[in-house]
């Protein structure tokens, strides 16, 4: 694994807007960077990326099957009473997912560590399936790659796959808030994915979504949502008024409900205490249990809803170097190992493994100039060196 | 778009990581538009409703008290003047709902200034029973569609949201109307959390992907 300075392409602002990439900045600050980008060997890929994350994704299967018949699990992940039963029922059908992104501390050498599951609203998804591809077609075209690089990036065709084998009628939802330019990109993104897949698509403002008298959720027409993908996380959903009524509507979700038990850094813990020894795994424990003290001076403290950095609290040798503010934490914390991102000329890369439907499928880098990723991190593109 | 050189491998497993092409539909172009597709759900319950022109008629009909029927017509007004729908012009909103049956409420500001129209309200209607506990709701006149020399059947009426109401006997007052026409549905029940949490209600800070 390297970092290339590549240079960037004095067009690709143009292609950007061309390809429907609307929000490579936001609030003025940049967030596409591509004047380097991270070159990988095929066997780092295949080996330290792909197969652990089919690996951990079936673990964490194997977690939501026992989650949902140990009621002490549901509590421990702080996912209120009300909706158990709705992530009871989801998992028990076999409602499928969509996709989820696996982050990992990796920088060539070592094991990749699993820092969180973003099983539930992940995005950088448009970036990694379509823009990033781009690049590497357009580098490989003016030559500035060479012939046989490649990239681990089948995000797109996979979401295609995944929306074609939906059950159901042939109809999505697809909800978010209609004013975040970044939520509106992604949702923009998945509807065209699904659209090609011949799915019916409808947007939706989180608004606009009505529940009738019959306890059906309905869309801005009153027609009954079968099946509604939503960029909003499960723990705000069932904290709203229509949270209670999830489990009684007969519309099935995108992300189901079952991944609000993968979508919680608890989550980080009950795999440890599963696979203690497993190479891909951090030590990481509920805070309060005493375990915890095995970490010693050195560890990192997580909310259990945290999304984007916040509220993380970074402790070295009894330091804090790092404390991100932000809305989360009164529902607990875990803390975990400390395992920094390694450091690129003064970067730190963010290793994003994308899981769509239950297959690794690709891979996104965001990097940092500080230890904890946060929302202001940059997006950089990757290759696959040819050989 | 399409990836070039597919077949010179990686050289390891001979076959490519990343797409073999990836192609927009929506974002690069005029996607097709969406086709609506309208499902009926057949084992949904019915409500009996009575349908009143006006409180006299209701109290004419001596199924309810003089008082009842007072209130009734006044909520449902009351109603009307909140939410009746809300048409762009006068020729729009007599599209829906007939010569003739619609009046100017309120006004645009520039720069796509007009006047508004709303239906005005021909009836309302309220649960057969007390037990329903279905709130008074007013009810709009529908525009007679004719195609070629067939008149097409129309509901007599619609409601605030838009579902279709036609009492079981002409100009009568009894109907059976699916719940989901009987009664509004709820709104703005999703988004709420998000919002608070982030500490703000009007801006696009809040957002709810991420991580």
């Amino acid at each position: 694994m390297r970092r290339v300075p590549i240079g960037e392409r004095p067009d690709w602002r143009e292609v950007a807007a061309r390809n429907g990439f609307h929000f490579h900045s936001l609030d003025g600050e940049p967030y596409w960077d591509e004047s380097h980008a991270y070159a990988f060997t095929l066997a780092e890929i295949e080996a330290d990326i792909e197969a652990p994350s089919a690996e951990l994704h079936a673990l964490c299967l194997d977690f939501v099957d026992r989650a949902v018949g140990d009621e002490r699990i549901l509590a421990s992940l702080h996912i209120p009473r009300h909706a158990w039963d709705a992530v009871r029922a989801s998992w028990r059908r076999r409602d499928p997912s969509l996709y989820g992104r696996l982050d990992f501390a990796y920088g060539g050498t070592g094991p990749a560590k699993l820092l969180e599951y973003n099983a539930d609203t992940p995005t950088a998804l448009y970036e990694t399936g379509v823009f990033q591809w781009l690049w590497l077609e357009d580098l490989l075209a003016r030559g500035t790659l060479p012939a046989g690089s490649d990239q681990y990036n089948a995000v797109h065709e996979r979401l295609i796959a995944r929306f074609r084998a939906l059950p159901g009628d042939g109809s999505l939802a697809l909800t978010a808030y209609a004013e975040a330019p970044e939520d509106r990109g992604t949702v923009a993104y998945l509807e065209d994915c699904a659209r090609q897949a011949g799915l019916d698509c409808r947007f939706l403002d989180l608004s606009e979504i009505g529940l009738d008298a019959l306890g059906r959720f309905v869309d801005d027409r009153r027609v009954p949502i079968a099946r509604l993908f939503k960029l909003y996380p499960w723990e705000w959903a069932f904290a709203d008024a229509f949270g209670r009524e999830i489990d009684a509507s007969a519309t099935r979700f995108l992300e189901p409900p079952w991944k609000a038990v993968l979508s919680n850094k608890g989550l980080l813990a009950h795999l440890h205490a599963m696979e203690p020894h497993h190479p891909n795994l951090l030590p990481t424990y509920f805070d309060g249990d005493p375990a915890a003290g095995s970490l010693g001076a050195s560890y990192v403290r997580k909310p259990l809803y945290s999304r984007e950095g916040a509220n993380i609290l970074m402790v070295e040798n009894d330091r804090v170097v790092v404390q991100d503010a932000g809305p989360y934490g009164a529902e607990g914390h875990v803390r975990q190992a400390l395992a920094p991102l390694p450091d690129f000329d003064g970067r730190r890369p963010l290793v994003g493994s994308w899981i769509v439907g239950d297959v690794p499928a690709g891979l996104c880098i965001r990097e940092s100039a500080g230890p904890i990723t946060t929302n202001a991190a940059l997006f950089v593109p990757h290759y696959i060196a040819a050989v | 778009m399409s990836s070039q050189d597919r077949k010179d491998g990686t050289g390891g497993t001979g076959g490519f990581k990343r797409s073999e092409a990836v192609t927009l539909v929506l974002l690069t172009g005029a996607g097709a538009a969406a086709v609506g597709l309208a499902r009926i759900d057949p084992s949904q319950q019915m409500e009996d409703i009575r349908i009143y022109p006006n409180a006299e008629a209701c109290i004419a009909g001596r199924v309810r008290t003089a008082v009842d029927c007072r209130i009734e017509d006044d909520v449902a007004r009351t109603v009307a003047a909140a939410r009746a729908p809300i048409y762009r012009s006068r020729a729009e909103c007599e599209a829906q709902h007939g010569l003739d049956a619609c009046e100017a409420r309120g006004v645009v500001a520039a720069p796509e200034a007009g006047t508004l129209y709303v239906p005005r309200m021909v009836a309302y209607f309220v649960g057969a029973t007390a037990a329903q506990k279905l709130d008074p709701q007013p009810l709009f006149p529908t525009a007679g569609v004719v195609y070629g020399v067939r008149a097409v059947a129309q509901p007599a009426y619609r409601t605030t949201w838009g579902c279709p109401v036609t009492p079981t006997t002409d100009g009568g007052s009894v109907a059976r109307v699916p719940v989901a026409t009987a009664r509004p549905p709820l709104l703005n029940g999703f988004g709420a959390t998000g919002r608070s949490i982030c500490g703000d209600e009007s801006s696009a800070s809040h957002h709810g992907g991420g991580g």
